[in-house]
C-alpha cells in the first residue's frame, strides 16, 4: 500500500498525467483509479464573484490526520494507492485546490473511498477558507457558514 | 503554566498571531482556558463555536493541559476540500 499526502503551495506544480501514468503500472491486481480534483469556485451565494481564496493550515496536524484518514480508507476499500495532495495558499477561481486518486481493485471501491476520503478531508483535517469577494472578506466556517471579516 | 494559544480563521482576527495566557498551576483544563479567552478576547462575539488541538489532537472543554508551556491550536470548524 502506498500513501502519498502533502501540503503543498500555489507554485508547486501538479503534474496530474505522470499520477495517472505511474499509479495505472502499480498494481497488476487493480482495474481503477478515481481521481478527484477541486477547484476554487467564481461565483458563490448566487451572484458573489470570488477573486482570491486563501487557504491556511495546521500544517503538522494536517499532515497527520490526513495520513491517518489514507491508511484508513486503504485498509477499508483494499486500495493500492491513495494520494491527498491539498493546497493551500492564495489561489484563484478555476485553480486546484484539491487531488484525491485512489488505486483500486474495481470502481465500486475506487469511487466510494474517493468520496469518503474527500468528506474526511472536509471534517477533519484543519484547513480553513477565506474568500476574497467583490463584497469583502468571508471565512467560510464548516462547509456552510460564511461570517464577515472585520476590518 | 503557560499556553501558547495559535489562532486560526475568525479567531486570529481577534487573538492576533499568537496570545501566551499564563495560569499559577501546573494544569489546566482547556474550559478555564476558553473562558480566559472569552473574557480577554470576546471570542464568543465571533458567533463561531471553537474548537481546540492539542498534540494532534481535537480535545474537549474537559481536556486537562499540563506542562510548562503547552501549545493550543483555537480554530473554527474546518473548510478544506
Amino acid at each position: 500500500m502506498l500513501i502519498d499526502v502533502r501540503i503543498l503551495d500555489r507554485n508547486e506544480q501538479l503534474d496530474l498525467n505522470s499520477l495517472i501514468s505511474i499509479m495505472s503500472r502499480l498494481d497488476e491486481r487493480c482495474g481503477a483509479i478515481t481521481l478527484f480534483i477541486g477547484l476554487v469556485k467564481g461565483l458563490v451565494e448566487g451572484d458573489k464573484r470570488v477573486q482570491e481564496l486563501e487557504y491556511t493550515v495546521v500544517k503538522d496536524v494536517a499532515l497527520k490526520i490526513m495520513e491517518k484518514i489514507a491508511r484508513e480508507e486503504a485498509e477499508k476499500y483494499k486500495l493500492s494507492h491513495v494520494i491527498i495532495w491539498h493546497r493551500v495558499g492564495l489561489l484563484k477561481p478555476g485553480e486546484v485546490t484539491i487531488v484525491i486518486a485512489v488505486l483500486a481493485e474495481n470502481r465500486k471501491s475506487s469511487f466510494a473511498a474517493a468520496e469518503e476520503i474527500l468528506e474526511r478531508v472536509k471534517n477533519e483535517v484543519p484547513i480553513f477558507k477565506l474568500e476574497k469577494r467583490s463584497d469583502g472578506e468571508y471565512w467560510v466556517i464548516g462547509s456552510e457558514l460564511r461570517v464577515k471579516r472585520e476590518k | 503554566m503557560r499556553v501558547l494559544v495559535k489562532p486560526y480563521s475568525v479567531f486570529r482576527d481577534r487573538l492576533g498571531d499568537e496570545v501566551i495566557l499564563e495560569f499559577n498551576e501546573n494544569k489546566v483544563m482547556v474550559r478555564d482556558i476558553l473562558l480566559r479567552l472569552r473574557v480577554l478576547y470576546d471570542i464568543n462575539s465571533t458567533g463561531v463555536k471553537p474548537i481546540v488541538i492539542v498534540g494532534n489532537e481535537i480535545v474537549s472543554e474537559d481536556y486537562i493541559v499540563e506542562g510548562d508551556l503547552v501549545v493550543l491550536y483555537l480554530v473554527p470548524p474546518f473548510s478544506g476540500g
